[in-house]
């Protein structure tokens, strides 16, 4: 090819990249980017004031993953996940909800908080709601609407997170709309605070006149369709069944068939034009690229200002002059003051490939918030800081990390084995001293950051907090020799060399030598946190002559012999701990009738303790939130002592955003990201 | 030639099947399985759990599994995804290759054409100062690490510069109002430029047999009228302000893969070259007092091209999986990322799609580089 051939070839290039870069946009409207040159670029709270209405920009969320589905009946079934909530939040009504900050159970259709009363056999709840809540097409919210998203659930027994809204706990709930504004409720048992407060009252609530068809489509799998009489057989692929049992199966299987295609017909149907409740309606999904909402012009709350106060008062007062007062007097300080939204055009999720990606982009300019669930390295964080305008915002998260024990198993079923793990875990040391702060030491099962529920006497009066290396060592050879542990040489704290002579031939109570045992848990790669933690526990356990081993791997390699086989040792994992309003958690991790061994359930240590099993009984069937609170401390007490879990750490939450939002809050339980980044609620102002 | 491809293409058959055979064990060997993951929630009962593991057939034996799973395939069904349930592999793909084949076509045959023409020069204008700072360019590049590349290049482009968009494959503000969506865009713009290089080659291959006189008129307009038709199809279809905001996102992504690869062309053409300079009939042709200029590219060239072209093709179908990292820091939302993601979450029948994709491209692209040796090299028959 001669030169001249490549100039022209070069020069041609260059005419059309400038040709096609002057090209102007075909939309006749600028671009939503193009600010007026007018709006304020200083910080949020220096705004010029004007006469009219502030006008706001758009708000520009980065997500890492893309969502699975806008369709919300997936998403509570298998379609979870915390990427799809971020784009469906507000999506769903309902009757009830948490407040802001005390996360008190508080009215959002509902006109008040009803008392429930007995009926024959039945408990009842009756709900009147308010009459002019609509739905973003303009159709009023009605009675009818609840009983429908009611009944879809446990007519097509909607699976995943669904049967916890119609069915908490097992229990059977009818709903029925007295009028279009009063549903009745009826119960089998109790309506504990587990059944209706953290349950039926907290469900979503979705449109019958959008929905209505498509669930009479799903329906029609399985009209006519009943449970089979004959019990349904363990195993369907046993060769030796009897005719009886392959009928069964057969008849089960085709009963299975049947609701599995109602429940696809719903799960796949098209959510494209679904009225929403929320600030703001999902209308595009761009996949790999962005998703966008729309604000809500028939948002019911919008205008809205919310107040909480110190004293525990929770007041909403409504544009036309309407106040709703809860739990108090409002004689205390202010504590939170905001005025619902939603005042941002759009919401714009940007989808990235990664996490350094999204952060990538808040500190090069492109997104305002990224909304993370998965905690922020500290070299992550100095690199996005470095971008200008990022304000970081540091909250307790609602989680806890802990080291477990399999009780079903020797030396684990030793209390003084697990009481001395208890004492040679130094946590302030590993946190402050190798870990530089970056978490938070946690002693009850219940994070801090949670104040109504967390027991501060646990912490305050645990015995080993603040002993020295030397106390730690001592007293745990004390624990073990008086418990009848014996060694053939005793571990010995060397004073001038200011460390542990270890100890070796460690024997059980029993005189057989201790096997060895394994902590599982997380590798450096996946979490750097708990894998320190995991070889520091492992080397203090080794001074005193425990042959503990640590085992660095892969999360799927913790999931079989922890949550399946509970087959394992030790492990150290970390729990989100759900609804922040009722700790359910106490009875799926730790109550006997949940042993994962026998019932697939999370009670991985094996913890059986009868006592502890009435404490949750009683916590579970409560309708009183002072009784369910003082029987939330003891479990915390008696978890303290029995250790089925160490508690080890908590995590800080940060999120990073641009200095030009403008949060209602930002002292929150979990952090912006537990509020999916305040949506309807954030100012975005002009960039 | 019917024959050599009749039994190319039933090899081809039989390695997908071992494959994916190989593939699909592999992946359901990892321990745990989605349902694990997505049920680890303790407010899902056992039995949901139990449901849900039935719902996505986990609850049947590996075997059974992989023998339901191959025979859906060859019927064209690949199954829903897992982790995107109830939502069709195939669907997915769909969605995902054209962004994958845009970016890495691109890159491959731009750094194929700019590693060629270098390292044939370079071969021939051999000892300058040129030589060796191409050759350590040409090195540097072929070794760079790739993840620190591309996160250089970001930081000098994007952020430094900022020049060019630092990642994803559209700004999200500039398509609030777009009438249509982005994927449409995308595969008007592979049509668009497929028809366009069409055109194209068509308009050289004819210039060769035209005069030597009317050559670089017909050359040029051969790259001016299907270049013009595609400007002007742009212009008026509406669409053109959503493609060049497709087109800016892409240039530093095919920018930082051009770079990598093309160290690797430049320096395997300039390899080749040098052993086909050393040949008798290069002596016998400049012996002959052909021009410099003919020796080099009609002579020298054409026969260093085989190894070169082997390396572009075999690169075109691998380029689906080496995209992973790629796609990851550049947020391009192509196949690679989705083979990740899906790999991470056991999401079997996504990832096997995926998998099954690259296998497929990169069997076609032995076959494609066979027939292209028959072209390349007139000697070789099959």
């Amino acid at each position: 090819m001669s030169k001249k051939w490549m100039l022209v070839m070069a020069l041609l290039t260059v005419v059309v990249t400038v040709l096609a870069a002057c090209k102007p946009s075909p939309t006749p409207t600028p671009p939503p980017t193009e600010a007026p040159t007018e709006a304020p670029t200083e910080a949020p709270t220096e705004a010029a004031p004007t006469e009219e209405a502030p006008q706001y920009d758009v708000y520009r969320i980065g997500i890492f993953e893309e969502p699975v589905s806008l369709n919300y009946w997936n998403y509570l079934g298998p379609g979870s996940s915390v990427w799809t909530s971020y784009v469906l939040t507000g999506y769903a009504a309902s009757l009830f909800g948490l407040a802001d900050k005390t996360f008190a159970f508080v009215p959002v259709l509902a006109k008040e908080i009803p008392e429930p009363y007995k009926e024959g056999d039945r408990w009842v709840i009756e709900v009147e709601m308010v009459d002019n809540a609509v739905w973003s097409d303009g159709e009023p919210v009605t009675a009818h609407d609840v009983v429908f998203t009611h009944n879809t659930c446990k007519e097509l027994q909607l699976t995943q997170n669904w049967p916890n809204n119609c069915a908490p706990l097992g229990a059977d709930v009818t709903a029925e709309a007295l009028d279009d504004y009063t549903v009745k409720y009826t119960f089998d048992v109790t309506p504990s605070l587990g059944i209706w407060n953290a349950g039926v009252a907290l469900a979503p609530i979705l449109p019958e006149h959008f929905w209505g068809p498509v669930v009479e489509e799903a329906r029609s799998y399985i009209e006519g369709v009943a449970e089979p009489e004959a019990e349904r057989p363990e195993d369907c692929e046993a060769e030796d069944l009897s005719d009886e049992e392959k009928a069964a199966c057969e008849a089960w299987a085709a009963y299975d068939e049947a609701y599995e295609n109602a429940r696809k017909t719903l799960y796949e149907a098209d959510p494209t034009g679904s009225p929403v409740f929320g600030g703001f309606i999902t209308d595009k999904w761009e996949p790999g690229a962005f998703v966008q909402r729309s604000q809500n012009p028939n948002y019911y709350f919008k205008g809205a200002e919310i107040i909480e106060y110190s004293d525990g008062t929770w007041v909403r007062k409504m544009p036309d002059g309407t106040t709703l007062q809860l739990y108090g007097e409002a004689t205390g300080d202010v504590t939170l003051d905001y005025v619902s939204g939603p005042y941002a055009p759009n919401v714009i999720l940007s989808i990235y490939g990664s996490q350094d990606s999204a952060f990538l982009a808040l500190a090069n300019g492109e997104v305002d918030y990224v909304l993370n669930p998965l905690g922020l390295s500290r070299g992550l964080r100095e690199k996005a800081m470095q971008g200008e305008g990022i304000v970081a915002y540091d909250n307790p998260d609602y989680g806890m990390f802990y080291l477990a024990f399999n009780m079903r198993k020797e030396p684990m079923s030793y209390y003084e084995f697990r009481q001395v793990f208890d004492i040679i875990i130094d946590k302030e040391f590993v946190i402050n001293e190798v870990l530089q702060g970056v978490v938070y030491p946690m002693y009850s099962t219940m994070p801090p950051g949670n104040g109504f529920w967390y027991n501060p006497a646990i912490e305050e009066n645990h015995p080993y907090k603040g002993l020295t290396r030397e106390e730690r060592v001592n007293l745990a050879v004390q624990v073990l020799k008086d418990a009848g542990w014996t060694w053939e040489k005793e571990p010995q704290w060397d004073p001038d060399a200011e460390d542990v002579i270890p100890g070796e031939g460690l024997k059980m109570p029993n005189g057989e030598p201790m096997p060895e045992v394994t902590i599982l848990g997380p590798g450096p790669a996946y979490d750097p946190i708990r894998a320190t933690f995991n070889q520091w526990i492992s080397e203090w356990a080794r001074e005193l002559g425990m042959p503990v081993r640590s085992e660095l791997t892969g999360f799927n390699n913790i999931l079989g012999p922890v949550f399946v086989n509970a087959d394992f040792d030790m492990y150290i994992l970390g729990w989100s701990l759900g609804n922040p309003a009722f700790p359910d958690y106490y009875e799926a991790f730790w109550a006997s009738w949940n042993d994962t061994a026998t019932s697939g359930n999370f009670n991985t240590p094996g913890f059986n303790n009868p006592d502890y099993d009435a404490l949750v009984n009683r916590f579970m069937s409560t309708t009183s939130i002072e009784e369910a609170r003082d029987l939330c401390f003891q479990m915390q007490e008696m978890l303290a002592d029995q250790r089925p879990y160490i508690p080890l750490f908590y995590k800080r939450v940060t999120d990073l955003a641009r200095d030009n939002i403008e949060f209602p809050y930002t002292e929150v339980l979990g952090g912006i990201e537990a509020a999916a980044g305040f949506q309807t609620d954030a100012k975005p102002h002009f960039r | 030639m019917w024959k050599f491809l009749g039994k190319r293409l039933l090899q081809m058959l039989i390695t997908l099947l071992l494959f994916q055979t190989a593939t699909y064990f592999l992946l359901d060997a990892q321990p745990g399985d989605i349902a694990d993951l997505l049920a680890l929630n303790p407010d899902i009962p056992p039995a949901e759990r139990d449901r849900l593991r039935a719902q996505l057939g986990l609850d049947r034996p590996p075997v059974e599994r992989f023998v339901n799973y191959i025979f859906n395939f060859y019927r064209g069904n690949l199954g829903v995804s897992f982790q995107e349930y109830p939502r069709p592999v195939i669907d997915i793909i769909k969605e995902r290759l054209p962004r994958t084949v845009v970016l890495f076509l691109t890159a491959s045959l731009v750094s194929f054409w700019a590693g060629f023409v270098t390292g044939k020069i370079l071969a021939w204008k051999r000892g300058g100062w040129i030589e060796y700072t191409a050759t350590i360019t040409g090195v540097t590049l072929y070794t760079v690490f790739t993840p620190w590349f591309a996160l250089m290049m970001i930081w000098l482009f994007a952020v430094t510069l900022n020049w060019l968009p630092a990642g994803k494959f559209l700004d999200p503000l500039k398509w609030l109002d777009a009438p249509i969506s982005a994927n449409e865009v995308f595969t008007r713009m592979i049509t668009s430029a497929f028809v366009g290089l069409v055109v194209m080659f068509l308009g050289f291959w004819l210039s060769n047999r035209m005069p030597r006189r009317s050559r670089p008129a017909v050359r040029l307009l051969s790259f001016l009228v299907p270049l013009g038709g595609i400007l002007l199809y742009w212009r008026l279809n509406g669409l053109g302000f959503y493609a060049w905001d497709i087109l800016r996102h892409l240039i530093l992504p095919v920018l930082t893969v051009t770079l990598i690869a093309y160290g690797g062309t430049m320096l395997l053409t300039r390899t080749s070259m040098l052993e086909t300079l050393r040949e008798d009939y290069i002596l016998t042709a400049r012996a002959k007092g052909l021009p410099e200029k003919d020796i080099r590219d009609k002579h020298a060239a054409r026969n260093a091209l085989l190894p070169v072209w082997t390396s572009l093709v075999f690169s075109i179908g691998g380029s689906v999986s080496g995209g992973i990292i790629t796609e990851t820091i550049f947020s391009w939302p192509g196949i690679g990322l989705t083979l990740l993601n899906a790999s991470l979450v056991a999401d079997i029948p996504l990832a096997m799609g995926a998998l099954t994709m690259i296998g497929v491209l990169t069997l076609v692209s032995h076959l494609v580089a066979d027939i292209g040796y028959v072209f390349l090299d007139p000697r070789i028959r099959y």
